[in-house]
């Protein structure tokens, strides 16, 4: 940097006051010495001044939207929901699955019940009742337990893609809103270049006939 | 300070899941955003657009913040990318007429009219569209929002003596324009 740059920016500093006071002192003096650069620095605090003094208009803002939940609650709402939603297609999955069961078993004589084991699940006769103990209460409910654990992580997946899903698809629409201002603007602009540049060649044309009739009339007056 | 503090508190809840905490952010900061467009593009059809498009990407990139004490110069930074974006997309078209405004108020207007302060705002706003996109963006940042050299410094990411010199110049320049366009009040009468 070279010493003039340095100068200019210490100029700057000092009229922002961004200067330490030992940095300012210095520069003060600097000043007292060279009338050229106080002079300069004066000019260029006039100029700040009258920036700052003069108050300026600033329009409202108005937005076309922006609440962002609010809104995209109203959007999902005035949106055409696809019906077979994950969840949807879970819960279709579920019944259809039941609805198999239930099929499968009137056909193949399939038996529920409860023995002393606990429950049973057969095709054809319930099973013998056998004297030997099974698996502990405990056990039980420990694969119950843990089943309920399974369940609730795929809930827990389940909801996370729901939402991930939506998320996007909020994404997507916003993206395709600023495109669509985007395009219409740029149509906009292209329609109005249009109408200027016809008006400009009708303009020009007008302008040649004035001349030519114009031409004809003062060679008409000036040769009787 | 308190604003930095609660949009950094809104920024960590809106990383943590909580959406509603945007339009906090939103409403924290709409009118800085807009005041700061519109007085770099000078239009109030843009300035709508792009601080509409600044919370929408905002919404979209906010999770990508990995200081979110930054977020104030983070906000600009992307705010002021649009307004690039779209002088760069506009071609400069629309602010191509500044010499019509020199016309207009340096020959039908007397210097004692034009002293008018709404007057004298608008030429001033004027004067400052003569400017070179990079030296504007720098004198709206520090003579309208206040921002130190070294916070311009960061939002722009330019080096704090490039940030200084385009101050130094833009002045100069808005300076030259206002005698130029006969705007001789008596704060740039200094003698």
């Amino acid at each position: 940097m070279s010493k003039k740059e340095d100068i200019q920016n210490r100029m700057m500093d000092y009229l922002y006051n961004e200067l330490e006071p030992a940095q300012r002192e210095e520069f003060e003096k600097i000043l007292e010495s060279s009338p050229d650069l106080q002079k300069e620095l004066d000019e260029l605090r006039d100029t700040h001044t009258l920036l700052s003094s003069t108050p300026s208009v600033i329009p409202e803002y108005k937005p076309a939207f922006l609440t962002i939940s609010n809104k995209s609650d109203e959007n999902k709402a005035n949106k055409v929901k696809p019906f077979f939603t994950p969840i949807m297609k879970t819960v279709l999955a579920v019944a259809a699955s039941i609805l198999l069961v239930f099929f499968g078993s009137s056909l193949s004589g399939m038996e529920m019940g409860q023995s002393e084991q606990g429950f049973y699940l057969t095709f054809g006769n319930p099973p013998v009742q056998q004297t030997e103990t099974g698996i502990t209460e405990a056990q039980v409910l420990e694969i119950v337990e843990q089943m309920h654990a399974e369940q609730t992580l795929l809930l827990t997946s389940l909801l996370d893609q729901a939402q991930r899903q939506q998320n996007e698809q909020f994404n997507d629409m916003i993206t395709h809103l600023a495109d669509y201002y985007d395009d219409r603007r740029e149509q906009d602009l292209i329609m109005i270049a249009d109408g200027i540049e016809q008006l400009e060649t009708q303009t020009y044309h007008r302008f040649n006939r004035t001349n030519a009739a114009l031409g004809d009339l003062i060679y008409a007056i000036s040769n009787p | 300070m308190e604003t930095k503090d609660d949009s950094y508190i809104l920024v960590k809840r809106f990383q943590n899941g909580d959406i509603p905490a945007f339009n906090l952010i939103v409403d924290q900061w709409k009118d800085k955003i807009h005041r700061f467009v519109y007085r770099f593009l000078m239009d109030s059809d843009d300035a709508n657009e792009i601080t509409q498009k600044t919370f929408i990407k905002a919404y979209q990139k906010l999770d990508t913040l990995d200081e979110p004490e930054k977020f104030s110069p983070w906000i600009y930074r992307v705010a002021n990318n649009l307004c690039l974006d779209e002088l760069k997309r506009a071609g400069r078209s629309k602010f191509d007429s500044v010499d019509d405004w020199s016309d207009h108020t340096g020959k039908t207007k007397s210097p004692q009219q034009t002293l008018e302060m709404n007057e004298l705002s608008e030429l001033l706003q004027k004067a400052l569209m003569t400017l070179p996109d990079e030296q504007r963006v720098v004198v709206v940042m520090k003579q309208y929002e206040g921002f130190t050299f070294p916070e311009i410094s960061e939002i722009l990411q330019q080096p704090e003596n490039t940030v200084k010199s385009r101050m130094y110049y833009g002045l100069k320049s808005m300076r030259s324009t206002l005698i130029n366009w006969n705007i001789q009040t008596d704060y740039l009468n200094h003698e």
